[in-house]
Formats: structure tokens, C-alpha cells, sequence
């Protein structure tokens, strides 16, 4: 029971996915826990309960930093490797076995395991961009597992990566850049460095960038500066957002600008940088956000706390779902379930 | 025939029997109904001298009625005149005062509703005649029933309107404290449940679980989303006792509270279409709200908006998939903050008819206050009008708590205050029109002197304001065009269409930025200005920076390049001096002096200042006599003497002088000086500076002719100087 308290009340979930059926969400946590909610319970509009979640513990030696969803494949990046694991939509069951591994390479003066912070998942051509904390993106054939290049560049740990199915790749890393790649080049095509603009520059947060998105035209990052819009052509910054907080989401939804990150609200701005919607959220720190319009609107936000935020039309906040606490089986047996599972990873380890 | 002529023949001598009346009446009443006139059927009905008034009466009655039957497939029309000689037979006392009610009644319980519907307007037509003392206590309950029946016919939902028709009927035909149409014990309707995706047995089960859960107060696991969590709100506007209960008012507090929080979140736009009131209504703040002129404009503008929302839904549609788009529609925003409001009123005042538990703890009074304050800044952020809105509902609920406590003396019967009595104000007679002059008259007189006459004071005098009104029309002081970048600069409401089309307007006219492409993310126009605000800014600094620039280089590179003109001054700094100072100088001492009169200038022309250089040619003319001058010019004693002291020689005085002279006064014009000068009877002197008007005239068509040549040699001087 004490753990459970414990993992109830330090729940960090960095990483969030939605299966290709998108009737289901996982969520991660640094617990090595998977969570599964089941999307269609939520959008009965009724007022049960929705039904509990599920749980796929992963060892507890397995920090799950980043998720992403291929076909029936479940992708998680933990600290310097990253393996799949089958979801079974039939009975909603994910299998314990991991169905491949890719260890991501040893620099040869690294001191410490790199580990996988951001996924860019390119489906169209079966590809994975993996952006890791020894500054390397590593692009990765699905097909068959192979590390088919690395993009160097950045001089510290990458915080996250997106990217453009043309072939447009955008990193943003701790050293305080947001590197512009294309599959065709080896070196970045362009890089901007936020913390150069004194308008973005905030000196007591430094200089990190913790996220990025790109539409077409525009590109949105922040971190340590101020949370900005940038033109992708002429690099130009033309809005800046007062978002109060640092930054670790920020996302185009629709026509609008996700920010979220070290405050006790996420906010929707618009492209001009007017404040359409500001929600509060439970959490310490937001680090995660999913979101699908089809076949219905839903967004997952998750971060420093036990509860998923579901906003169903990304203007209010429609629920929030416990995580521990709230999960199908019972407590006693879950907690007995946990060890097991521990011990079990401890073994083939 | 037969029975008529029998029945004539009866009525003189023995009283007839009921249906033998009623035939009678009968064909009198359709003789009546053709000529609408009640005075046939009177006579009819007194020609039966010797039935009794009683035995009469109830046959007519009854014609009445087996008329209305015969007609009921009429036209609408044709019952109403029924109705209303019903009304007059009621009056001429020949039958019951009921019957015109009755005959209604009848009506709407056969025929169709939406016949009632036309038919319910001789109803409301005759409010005042159902007011009457006769009618009014034999009808009262007729009429009672007659809605009563008719409401009961009717669906709420879909007949809206109708039954708003019947309700305004019944409120305006029974006094204001009658109290068969109170609310006395103030009940509420507990029929009106909002359904939404439940099942009501499962209500109950919710409820169940709600309870233990507050009771083991461990916080509450399942977070109903947000669709339960609103609609589960209407239960307690349902009901308000429930919010008396423990429980319930836990449940009602953090649902609320979520509900606000979300209104909160996400802020409506305002759309406005009439800018003009936007403008003073937004910036200015509350205090602008109470400027009547504002007041009227708003109104106005209100009331349009008001009137193009036509849509009206007596039950709220609580489909999962409208939550979205109703939490975004400021009319349904409206009215759920407006029922918050109406809760906590009435969880906050004293009702006679509240059960005594229902008190609330000051817990919930606290959070009752704070919330209201929530709400009203809620409706207040809501546009359109929003201010506005909460203003009028705030005081919508004032009213009516005086309703409440009204209720709670009793209801006791309105009178009017006395009035107190009309101030003998003697109504002037108004005076005696002064006899008019002829329209033609005026007229003449007035294109005699030049004028204008338009009959009305205020315009007669605006149009006279200026002798010719198109040439004032182009004075400078009508360009009433800003600039561009002063006009950017000025404060204005962040997205008011009115100041962005006046805005590009004058951008196309005064900038080519307007025909440059802007990339930017929004397709605001606010936004576009700003930019080209920005833009032009940068550019003027721009500008600045060039000419700085070039300055300095042409004066590395000898001024080869540069137009401009203080660089050539600089430059040619010698030779400039040279032929400009000197040159009036020589040309003085070869020209005779012109002795003709100096036409006046014309008025577009610059007048001709005095400069330093024709001082100096003219003060030795002057000579001895300068005070005189002085004088005339307009120096005091004491500062004549004070140049006297200082200076040596007088023609060194009279220099200092003038040059005081001119570097102050606007009036230092070579003519003045003239013209002062000859009136001194200083020929020589004034002839002197003639000579350099002319001088200076041809030299200015001259050098206006060399423009290109010499473009400031001579107008610099002058500017110079006589700054």
C-alpha cells in the first residue's frame, strides 16, 4: 500500500501515445508503468464512472521517456535502448515480451547511458527519429531496425524532436538551438538560437529549448527563452507568448498554439499571441500532450501528478483521470502484480 | 311562417314558451349578427311583454349559443362579432353577463388550436371589457377556467408563444394582487427535470455513491466529466432545497466551481457589428457606461442584437455533442450564470414559506457571496454588451426581492402614492406669433446683401459663416486627414473595424506599403498595421540614418552628390556669402530710386521681410532722427534710451534698433517700413527701401526662374532672419 502511495504521489508521466485504432491512450511513466485508457468509455457522455485503467509494468529499472504507436506496436524509449512490444486490441492486453530492441550506440568518451528523449514517429516511411541525450538524432529504419544516420550537431542532450513527413527534421536541445535538418543534407540547413533574441531571453531560466513544432509555414519552440512563433523561411520571430512558465509542450492544435510546462495552467494561444484559453492543471510540471481529431476530439495532457487531464474540445477541461489508484485490478493484487513483474525484469536482466 | 306569425300573434297576449322564445330569438339574432346591431334584438326581446325577464333570458341565452354552433364553421371573424353583440346584449341587460365568456369557452373547446390561436385575440381585445364591473365578477371565473383549459391543451415547449399570449392575458386582466396567480407558497415546478445521458434510476445510484463518498471524505476518485458535471448543475436550479442538504450542496459547490473555471478558461470574443459604441464602451470603463449619450448609442445597438436573436428554446437540448458549441455561445453562457444568480438569490433571501431548517451555515454563505461576485464578472466578460447585462439582471433581481417582500407582507393590495398635487403652473399662453415677414422678402434682402437665407436660424448661420463657402471649404484648416504614422500612434480599441478601415484607407492613400506583401501568421488587420507601424518607423529612422550619412560623406567627397540644401550652404559657404549679402548692397548704389507706388502685394505673395543687410543701407538715410523711427515703430522712451546709451553713434543705435526690431516683430516687412518712413517725411530713407521692394521682386521672379540654379539663395535669407 505504501508504494502505491508513494508512486501516487511522485507519478511523473513524461510520455503519452495513442494507438493507430485511436481507441486507446498509454501513458508512461518514470515508474515503468504503462498506462491504457480505453478513449471509447470516455466519449459515452454518461455519467458512470469510466472504466478503470490498465496497467503494463515495464520494471521498475525502465524509465519510460518517450512513447510512440506503429501499427500494433507499442515504441518506448527508455535510457539507451529503445524496443517495441506488441498491443494486442483484441483483449486489450500488451505483451510482456519485448518483440525487438535497438541499443542506441556508446560514443566512445560518453560517461553515461544516453538516453531516448523524444520520438518523431514518420509512419508514411516507416521511420523513427530518436533524438537522445548524447546530441545525436538517430534515424531509425523500422523495417528492420537499423540505425540509418545520425544527425550531429547539437552540442548537448536533444529535447525534442519533429518533423515534416517531406523530409524536414527539427531538433531542439539543451544548448539552446533548434537545428533545421533535411534527409538529403548532412549538415542542418539552418539553426536558430531563441536565446539570442532579448525579447525571448529569460537569463535565470537559461538557455534550453524543451520543445518545438512545426506547421507548414511556421515553426513554435520554448524552453528556457520565452515561447515564440518563428517563420520557417525567413526565420523571422513575429509573436512571442506570455506564457509564464518554462516550457516542455508546446504544440500547433488546429489553429492554435498548445503551451504548457512549469505552471498550473496550460494555454491555448492563438497565432497572434492573444490568450484564447487558459486551463488549470494539477500538475507540477506538464511534459506530455496527445491529441487526435478523428473520430473524435480528444487531448491528453499529463505531467508531474497522478491525473491524466482530458479536454474533449480543447477549450475546457472536460475530466481528470486518476492513474494510480484508479487502476482494473485490485490494489493488493496490483501491488503483489508490481514486485513480480519487478523481480521478473530483474532476472532477465 | 306559421309559428311566427303565431308567436307575434302571442306575444301580445300570453307568455310563450322556452323553445318557442328561443326560435324567436334565433332568427332575430341572425337579422342582428347582419346589420352587427344590438337594437333589433332588443326590440324582439321586449316584445315578449309577458314572459318575466328570467324566462326570457335563458332562451336568449340559449339563441346564443345555437348561433355560435351554427357558425362555428365560419370564418374567425364572424365569431368575434358574435362576441361582441354578445357583449352588447350582456350590456343592454337582455342576457346573462356570462354569455360572451361561455361563448368563447365553447369556442376553444371545439374547435382546432390553431383557430384558438386566432380566436384567443378577441379575448385579448376585450381585456377591458372583461374589466368591467358587470363582467368582471361573473366572468372572472369563466375566464379562469377558459385559459386554464386552453394552457392545458398546449405544449409548453412548442407553444411557446401562445402561452405566453395567455399568461399575459390572465396578468393583465386580474388585478396585481390576485392572488389566485401567485406563487404563494412559493413553490417550485419539480416537473421540470433536464434530461441528459442517464437514465434517471441511475441517477439515484449516482447520488448513492456521491453520498459515501463525501461521507468517508476521501477526495472523491471518479471525476465526472465535465457534460455530467454541467447539466447535473440544472437538478439544483430545478430545486434549490436541495442545496440545504449536506451532501447535495458539496456536490453543488465543486460542480460550480468547475463550471466557472471553465467559463473562465476560455474567454468569449467579442463580435461586435457596431463599432461606434464599442469603442467608447470598452475603453472607457464602467464610468462611460452611465454618460446618457453612450447609453442611447448602446441601447440602440442592443436592441438590434437583441431583436435578430430569435431563437428561443424553452428546454435546454443537453446533447453531448452541443456541450462544446452551447460553453461557446455567450446567449446560453448567459443564461446558465443567470440562473446561478437566480439561486443564490433565493438561497439568500428570507421566504415566508422556507422551511426553517433551510438556513444556510455561513460556510455557505461565504461561498454563496464570493461566487455571485464570480458570476457577475463572468456575465460582465460575456459580450456582447456584457457590462451592460449584468447591470440589467442585477437589477432585474432587485425588483425582484421587492417582489419576495411583498410577498412575504402578505401581498397586500397595490395603491397608487397620492399624488400630490400638479403645481399650479400657469400655462402660459404662448405669445403672439409676431407677424411674419414674407418668405419672399427675407429671400431678396438676403441675396441683396450677399447672404444666404435658409429659414432656420442655425443653418442661416452656418452658411453665412464665410462669404464663399467652397473657397473656405479648401482652407488647411478643413484638411482634417491625419498623418498616417500620428494617426497608428493614437489610442485605439485593440480590434475596432472602424479605426482598421480608416487605418488602410489612409495607408493606400499616403504610403506604398500598402501594395507590399506582408508574410505573417494571422490575417488580422490589426496585426497588419502594427506591422506596418513598425515598418515605418524603422523606415523613417531609415531615413534619418541616410541623410546623416550622405551628409557627412558629401562633405568628404566636396559635396559632389548631394540635392540637399544646408550642405551646400556649407560648402560654398564663402561664395554664397559673397553673392547674396553683398550683391543688394551694389545693386542699391547703381539704381536710381523708384519713386512709384508700390502696388500692394497680393496676398498669396510672401510678404518681404526686413533683413540685416537692408538695415545697414538704410540707417545712414535715417541718419539723426532714429528715435522718431523708434518710436513709430513702437519702442518705449526707455528702451530707445537704453540703445542710445550703449551705442556710440547714433547710427549705430538706430542699427541695434532695427535689428531688434526685426528679429521680433512679424510686422518688419519692407512695405510697413516704407510706409512708416514716409510718414515720418523721411522721403530719402523711404524711397531708399522702395527701391529695395522693387529690387527684391524682380530678384525673387528671378531666382524663382533659376530655381535649379540658385534654389534658396534668396528665400533662405529671409526664413533665416525672420525666424
Amino acid at each position: 500500500m505504501k508504494e502505491t502511495d508513494l508512486k501516487r504521489a511522485y507519478n511523473n508521466v513524461l510520455a503519452q501515445a495513442i494507438s493507430t485504432s485511436q481507441k486507446f491512450l498509454f501513458a508512461g511513466n518514470l515508474f515503468g508503468d504503462i498506462f491504457v485508457l480505453s478513449l471509447n468509455e470516455l466519449n459515452k457522455a454518461t455519467e458512470e464512472p469510466p472504466s478503470k485503467l490498465k496497467v503494463f509494468p515495464q520494471g521498475s529499472d525502465v524509465d519510460i521517456n518517450c512513447l510512440a504507436f506503429h501499427r500494433d506496436f507499442l515504441i518506448v524509449g527508455a535510457i539507451g535502448l529503445i524496443y517495441g512490444i506488441q498491443w494486442n486490441e483484441e483483449d486489450e492486453t500488451l505483451s510482456t515480451k519485448r518483440v525487438w530492441e535497438i541499443k542506441i550506440p556508446m560514443q566512445v568518451d560518453a560517461v553515461e547511458v544516453p538516453d531516448v528523449n523524444s520520438f518523431y514517429l514518420c509512419s508514411e516511411t516507416e521511420t523513427l527519429y530518436a533524438g537522445c541525450g548524447d546530441g545525436v538524432v538517430y534515424q531509425i529504419d523500422l523495417e528492420d531496425g537499423r540505425i540509418q544516420r545520425e544527425y550531429r550537431g547539437h552540442t548537448d542532450y536533444v529535447h525534442c524532436v519533429v518533423g515534416h513527413p517531406d523530409g524536414r527534421i527539427y531538433s531542439s536541445g539543451e544548448d539552446g538551438t533548434v537545428h533545421f535538418w533535411s534527409d538529403k543534407q548532412k549538415e542542418p540547413t539552418a539553426i536558430l538560437e531563441p536565446h539570442k533574441n532579448p525579447q525571448l531571453l529569460r537569463p535565470d531560466w537559461g538557455k534550453w529549448i524543451g520543445a518545438v513544432s512545426v506547421n507548414d509555414d511556421w515553426l513554435v519552440c520554448g524552453g528556457g527563452p520565452r515561447p515564440a512563433i518563428w517563420h520557417l523561411r525567413s526565420m523571422e520571430c513575429t509573436r512571442t507568448f506570455e506564457y509564464p512558465g518554462r516550457v516542455h509542450v508546446c504544440e500547433f492544435v488546429d489553429d492554435s498554439v498548445l503551451i504548457g510546462g512549469e505552471h498550473n495552467h496550460v494555454q491555448f494561444y492563438t497565432l497572434n499571441g492573444t490568450l484564447q484559453a487558459n486551463i488549470p492543471v494539477e500538475h507540477t510540471a506538464s511534459y506530455s500532450s496527445v491529441w487526435q481529431t478523428n473520430p473524435f476530439n480528444f487531448m491528453s495532457i499529463a505531467g508531474f501528478s497522478n491525473k491524466l487531464h482530458i479536454l474533449k474540445d480543447f477549450r475546457f477541461l472536460d475530466s481528470k483521470i486518476d492513474m494510480y489508484g484508479n487502476v482494473q485490478d485490485e490494489m493488493e493484487d496490483e501491488d503483489q502484480e508490481d514486485n513480480d513483474e519487478d523481480e521478473g525484469e530483474d532476472d532477465s536482466f | 311562417m306559421s309559428t311566427q306569425i303565431a308567436v307575434a300573434d302571442a306575444t301580445t297576449t300570453k307568455s310563450v314558451n322556452f323553445f318557442a322564445l328561443q326560435a324567436a330569438f334565433e332568427t332575430a339574432l341572425e337579422q342582428a349578427i347582419a346589420e352587427n346591431n344590438v337594437e333589433q334584438l332588443t326590440k324582439e326581446y321586449n316584445s315578449f311583454r309577458a314572459n318575466s325577464e328570467h324566462d326570457k333570458r335563458s332562451p336568449m341565452d340559449q339563441a346564443f349559443r345555437e348561433v355560435l354552433m351554427k357558425r362555428l364553421s365560419d370564418d374567425v371573424e364572424c365569431i368575434g362579432a358574435l362576441v361582441r353583440l354578445s357583449v352588447d346584449a350582456a350590456r343592454a341587460e337582455i342576457v346573462s353577463n356570462t354569455i360572451p365568456v361561455v361563448l368563447l369557452g365553447d369556442t376553444f373547446d371545439v374547435v382546432t388550436l390553431n383557430k384558438c390561436e386566432l380566436i384567443f385575440k378577441f379575448v385579448e381585445d376585450l381585456v377591458e371589457v372583461w374589466k368591467e364591473e358587470i363582467f368582471f365578477a361573473s366572468c372572472k371565473n369563466n375566464l379562469l377556467r377558459m385559459c386554464n383549459d386552453l394552457l392545458r391543451r398546449l405544449s409548453r415547449t412548442q407553444n411557446t408563444v401562445f402561452c405566453g399570449r395567455i399568461l399575459l392575458f390572465l396578468s393583465k386582466f386580474f388585478p396585481f394582487s390576485e392572488r389566485s396567480g401567485l406563487n404563494i407558497v412559493s413553490e417550485f415546478n419539480l416537473d421540470n427535470f433536464t434530461e441528459y445521458g442517464l437514465d434517471s434510476k441511475d441517477h439515484d445510484d449516482i447520488d448513492n455513491k456521491e453520498l459515501e463518498d463525501t461521507a468517508e471524505d476521501i477526495p472523491l476518485k471518479i471525476d465526472y466529466d465535465l457534460y455530467c458535471k454541467f447539466w447535473s448543475l440544472q437538478d439544483f436550479f430545478r430545486n434549490p432545497n436541495q442545496c440545504y442538504s449536506k451532501a447535495q450542496w458539496k456536490m453543488f459547490q465543486m460542480h460550480a466551481d468547475t463550471i466557472l473555471q471553465s467559463f473562465l478558461s476560455f474567454k468569449l470574443e467579442d463580435i461586435r457589428q457596431n463599432t461606434d459604441s464599442n469603442g467608447t464602451n470598452g475603453d472607457a470603463g464602467p464610468q462611460a457606461m452611465d454618460v446618457d449619450v453612450d447609453d442611447a448609442a448602446i441601447d440602440a445597438a442592443a436592441s438590434i442584437a437583441v431583436r435578430k436573436e430569435t431563437n428561443f428554446f424553452a428546454k435546454f437540448l443537453t446533447n453531448p455533442k452541443l456541450l462544446a458549441l452551447q460553453l461557446s455561445d455567450s446567449n446560453f453562457r448567459r443564461a446558465v450564470l443567470v440562473q446561478f444568480l437566480i439561486l443564490f438569490q433565493y438561497l439568500q433571501v428570507t421566504v415566508k414559506f422556507k422551511i426553517d431548517t433551510y438556513t444556510l451555515t455561513s460556510a455557505q454563505s461565504d461561498f454563496i457571496k464570493e461566487t455571485e461576485q464570480r458570476v457577475y464578472k463572468l456575465l460582465e466578460e460575456t459580450p456582447p454588451y456584457g457590462r451592460r447585462f449584468a447591470r440589467t439582471v442585477q437589477h432585474m433581481l432587485q425588483r425582484e426581492e421587492m417582489w419576495n417582500n411583498w410577498k412575504n407582507d402578505g401581498c397586500k393590495e397595490f395603491k397608487k402614492p397620492e399624488e400630490p398635487e400638479p403645481a399650479e403652473e400657469e400655462v402660459k399662453p404662448s405669445p403672439p406669433k409676431r407677424s411674419k415677414r414674407p418668405l419672399g422678402d427675407c429671400l431678396r434682402d438676403a441675396a441683396r446683401s450677399g447672404k444666404f437665407y435658409l429659414g432656420n436660424d442655425n443653418l442661416t448661420r452656418l452658411w453665412n459663416y464665410s462669404p464663399d463657402n467652397l473657397q473656405a471649404c479648401k482652407s488647411e484648416q478643413r484638411n482634417f486627414l491625419p498623418l498616417l504614422e500620428t494617426y497608428l500612434e493614437t489610442p485605439h480599441d485593440k480590434s475596432d473595424p472602424a479605426f482598421e478601415w480608416r487605418a488602410l484607407r489612409l495607408l493606400a492613400r499616403q504610403t506604398p506599403h500598402f501594395f507590399t506583401l506582408v508574410s505573417q501568421p494571422s490575417c488580422k488587420i490589426s496585426d497588419y498595421l502594427d506591422v506596418v507601424r513598425i515598418r515605418l518607423t524603422r523606415e523613417k529612422e531609415l531615413v534619418k540614418q541616410i541623410s546623416t550619412t550622405t551628409e557627412n560623406v558629401s562633405e568628404n567627397n566636396n559635396g559632389l552628390t548631394e540635392p540637399s540644401a544646408p550642405t551646400e550652404q556649407e560648402h560654398d559657404a564663402s561664395v554664397a556669402l559673397q553673392e547674396t549679402e553683398p550683391e543688394p548692397d551694389l545693386e542699391v548704389e547703381d539704381s536710381e530710386p523708384v519713386v512709384e507706388e508700390v502696388d500692394e502685394t497680393p496676398s498669396h505673395e510672401k510678404p518681404l521681410m526686413v533683413t540685416a543687410a537692408h538695415i545697414e543701407e538704410i540707417t545712414p538715410l535715417i541718419g539723426e532722427p532714429w528715435m522718431k523711427v523708434g518710436k513709430k515703430i513702437g519702442f518705449s522712451n526707455d528702451e530707445l534710451l537704453f540703445f542710445q546709451m550703449e551705442n556710440p553713434t547714433a547710427g549705430v543705435a538706430c542699427m541695434k534698433m532695427l535689428t531688434n526690431w526685426i528679429s521680433d516683430d512679424d510686422d518688419a516687412t519692407l512695405e510697413n517700413w516704407a510706409y512708416m518712413l514716409e510718414g515720418l517725411e523721411m522721403h530719402k530713407a523711404a524711397d531708399a527701401v522702395k527701391a529695395i521692394i522693387e529690387r527684391e521682386k524682380t530678384s525673387s521672379t528671378q531666382s524663382l526662374s533659376q530655381a535649379e540654379i540658385q534654389p534658396d539663395a534668396n528665400s533662405n535669407d529671409v526664413e533665416i532672419l525672420s525666424d
